[in-house]
């Protein structure tokens, strides 16, 4: 077994962070076009503790290491399953991704954490645990595990990059929709300020 | 949004997800949601129903069922079900009472063959 672990902070707030996190994949990131699409499968909010419970299907296209590509043929699309876990409570994000293809051979369990450091960032935490699961042959399993190692160093990178510009796409339409509300509250008093002002004269 | 793995189900897909971020950021962070149900209830189930066959016909379904067996263990800890302390660097108490069960469960379903 190898591990990848890696941490960064965002200066975003840990809301703001937890939000932007549910879009992560989407057009505004585009470091991240290996990720082609993103489904719901399950979620919900445990009654007890208030924590929401997500299922999402994530289907890269992302070409498969050369050398797992000699052994398997190669597939195009390959799927994980992410299941996360918000607490609001305690404020942390957590997010458990396995790898649904392959699964009979590589054992690819990566763990990710969103707490906050203060108001105003957040820490991301990451941990991913491969474990080659084809009988002996060390060697060949060693270097299975180290090209998906490899792999998931070179998509921190662009995964943080990409993360980046999310969230401030995210506090760009927010702000905007905020703004727009007040608008709309300001629009609709109008008639009665001028009745207010009416009445006065 | 994102896509959806099966094209027809893209457009009730961005409808859910508009919905729940919208949910998500003004009811669910501000302590204000209800956990039996809420507004965006009605689309996920019709978007559910549009993926259920998409997933059928790729055998992504069984994959799932298997994943999910395997990820149980995450559910009890991150649920708050038990108790051992949150995250991934403390959990070694729960990996011991997790792999004596599997252990016992195996010796178990060895005896019950012979």
């Amino acid at each position: 077994m190898k591990v990848f672990s890696n941490s960064e902070t965002f200066n975003y707030s840990w809301e703001e962070v937890s939000t932007a996190n549910w879009r992560k994949y989407c057009p505004w990131n585009d470091k991240s076009t290996h990720v082609v699409a993103v489904d719901t499968l399950s979620r919900h909010v445990d009654p007890k503790t208030g924590i929401l419970r997500t299922e999402r299907l994530i289907t890269c296209q992302q070409n498969a290491p050369e050398l797992l590509k000699k052994l398997l043929g190669g597939k195009e699309e390959t799927q994980v399953l992410e299941t996360s876990y918000v607490d609001p409570a305690h404020k942390t994000v957590t997010m458990v991704s396995a790898n649904l293809t392959y699964s009979n051979l590589i054992n690819v369990e990566e763990t990710v954490i969103y707490k906050p450091l203060n108001e105003h960032q957040t820490q991301f935490s990451q941990e991913a645990k491969i474990t080659a699961l084809c009988g002996g042959w060390q060697r060949i399993k060693n270097s299975i595990e180290d090209t998906l190692v490899k792999r998931f160093r070179e998509n921190a990178i662009k995964g943080k990059e990409g993360f980046e510009a999310v969230l401030e796409m995210s506090r760009r339409v927010f702000a905007e929709e905020r703004e727009r509300e007040k608008m709309m509250m300001i629009m609709a008093q109008a008639p009665n300020i001028r009745l207010i002002h009416a009445q006065a004269a | 949004m994102s896509q959806s793995l099966a094209k027809q189900c893209n457009e009730v897909k961005e409808r859910y997800d508009t919905c729940f971020l919208k949910w998500y950021s003004e009811k669910y962070l501000r302590g204000a949601a209800n956990a039996d149900s809420n507004e965006c209830s009605a689309l996920f189930k019709e978007y559910s129903a549009c993926l259920h066959g998409a997933l059928k016909d790729r055998g992504i379904d069984k994959l799932l069922e298997d994943a999910r067996e395997d990820n149980k263990e995450n559910d009890a800890t991150f649920m708050g079900r038990k108790k051992c302390k949150r995250g991934y660097s403390h959990s070694q108490p729960c990996l011991l009472t997790f792999q004596t069960h599997r252990i016992i469960t195996r010796i178990w379903i060895g005896t019950g063959r012979r």
